[in-house]
């Protein structure tokens, strides 16, 4: 069961972008790409090979596939099926999860700084910015989850409140949802912080660092962040909903919650404009304070 | 368990938290008027609806006019004030927009403390109230205090008057419908008469800054051609 929950989340994590690309499109009023551009676009890349910049290292050659194994590791943590999960996934901290897909980004970056490109460096400038902004957030949710559940293994966090809790925490537990969909935003370089779509412009953050990224490189580096949508994604979906009996049940409506998130995102991204650079950090710190507002609620009552 | 009152002082605590970081006059305006509408709704929310039964109808009098005044008159006016003295945003507030946030952030967890050493569980509808109320005044006042703009300190009065309402209905303190309405009546005459203070200042200054009232005096009148009518003491 385990090892099926786990090969599912591998195999559908493209399937939830193309969610979110054919919601834009349908608000663009286009036809869009189809839900399973990017399974092709991968297929594609896969065969090709992998020219790399010329003065580049073997840092440059190793990054994006460990940064793809250290989300990989990260997903096979991840404890999809809650309390019924393997015993790896059940002594596994949050933080471990959290780093994990931060050593993803740091191989990355390090791939971005030595291809030497000036625009590279000034994105992975910025994606350490916005990191150095989101990890308070995201352990201030973490402490909102241990102070609700009153564990600290990541299953344990996320294995959901009973419905008598649940109802009765609605208000922090949104609270804390709100504040985690914008580290969800932020940490997937959606559109309030970042556009995804704006192939070399000045303003973006994840697609600079991938400028010189080709081939087979290029298709690790996108199912990476397909992955880590994915999962950050059902982390948040796990964060709200309540507790399943059936683990069949649970794995359903954490992949139907991925999906509304994936759809919702596509509203956001289609009805808000990208913040000014400027003003991230300032939203950011919003949300880190909504995330406290969320451990003051659960606290008070 | 969930109370609809809950959620609606929740959102108190995020309204507060978007005022203080908000520099654009007519989403500030927005906000206050959200914030209105839930100050009329709250007595009916807190009413224990199960034990107590119907209420009065005077009840649904004060919440209608307190949403109405509060939530929809007021903002029109003060929308209606910003369109015409074309001012769109706080530019140089005194207090910086994250500071300002981070305060009100200070503010929540002081009221937080300090509701929590109040002991008025017996009398209070809802334990938030207290807390949201007093955070509320404190945004209302650091608005006053910290922004240089005639809207933006108008619209702190508000908030203020808004967080006094929320400790009102969350002691279900009952005033009566007289003084009720009296209060509204106070916050419109207010309103109105800063409104129309706006407009001046607007006037004499080409800009809504309240600082360069400080340099008011006879030596920098603005208009020369008045000081023949004025008397010299």
């Amino acid at each position: 069961m385990n090892i099926i929950s786990i090969i599912a989340a591998t195999l559908l994590a493209p399937l939830f972008i193309g969610i979110t690309n054919q919601t834009k499109a349908f608000f663009a009023g286009r036809k869009g790409p189809g839900l399973f551009r990017l399974y092709a676009d991968l297929a594609k890349l896969i065969r090709k090979s992998c020219p790399r910049p010329e003065h580049s290292t073997w840092i440059f050659a190793s990054a994006q596939p460990i940064a793809l194994a250290s989300v990989l590791t990260a997903a096979i943590v991840f404890p999809w099926n809650g309390p019924a999960s393997s015993s790896l996934s059940l002594s596994a901290s949050a933080a471990l999860f959290f780093y994990l897909l931060g050593t993803g980004r740091i191989f990355t970056l390090l791939a971005s700084l030595d291809a030497g490109s000036a625009f590279e460096g000034m994105g992975s400038s910025r994606e350490v910015q916005f990191s150095t902004f989101l990890e308070p957030i995201i352990f201030i949710v973490i402490g909102f989850l241990v102070l609700f559940s009153g564990g600290t293994s990541l299953a344990s966090l996320l294995s959901g409140a009973s419905t008598a809790a649940w109802t009765d925490n609605a208000v922090p537990i949104a609270l804390a949802a709100l504040a985690f969909y914008v580290v969800f935003l932020s940490e997937n370089c959606r559109v309030p912080f970042d556009d995804p779509e704006t192939h070399l412009e000045l303003t973006m953050i994840h697609e600079a660092m991938l400028l010189d990224t080709a081939g087979a490189d290029l298709a690790f580096a996108l199912y990476g962040s397909a992955l880590k949508f994915e999962l950050t994604a059902a982390f948040l979906a796990m964060m709200i909903l309540p507790r399943f009996d059936s683990s069949i049940i649970r794995l359903l409506a954490v992949f139907g919650a991925v999906a509304a998130i994936a759809i919702i995102t596509g509203i956001v991204e289609s009805t808000m404009a990208r913040l000014r650079f400027l003003k991230s950090p300032l939203a950011l710190i919003g949300a880190a304070l909504i995330a406290s507002l969320a451990i003051f609620f659960a606290l008070y009552r | 368990m969930l109370t609809f009152s809950e959620i609606i002082l929740a959102l108190f605590l995020l309204a507060n938290l978007a005022l203080a970081g908000s520099g654009r006059l007519t989403h500030a305006i927005r906000l206050v008027a959200a914030q209105g509408i839930a100050v009329g709704a709250l007595p009916l929310l807190l009413w224990d609806w199960q034990s107590a039964g119907i209420p009065e109808c005077r009840l649904f009098i004060i919440a209608a006019v307190n949403a109405l005044v509060k939530g929809v008159a007021m903002p029109m006016l003060l929308g209606y004030a910003v369109r015409k003295i074309n001012t769109k945003r706080e530019l140089e507030p005194i207090i910086s927009f994250t500071l300002s946030r981070l305060i009100v952030f200070a503010m929540i967890i002081g009221s937080f403390a300090i509701a929590a050493r109040l002991h008025i569980h017996e009398t209070v509808a809802s334990e938030l109230a207290v807390p949201v109320a007093f955070t509320t005044m404190g945004t209302g006042l650091l608005l006053i205090a910290a922004r240089k703009k005639a809207v933006t300190q108008v619209l702190g009065f508000l908030v203020l008057e808004n967080g006094i309402s929320v400790f009102g209905s969350g002691l279900l303190i009952e005033h009566g419908i007289i003084v009720e309405l009296g209060i509204l009546l106070d916050i419109f005459a207010l309103a109105f008469i800063l409104g129309i203070t706006i407009f001046q200042i607007k006037r004499t200054f080409s800009s809504t800054d309240t600082d360069k009232l400080n340099n008011l005096g006879d030596t920098h009148l603005m208009h020369p051609q008045r000081h023949h009518h004025r008397t010299h003491a």
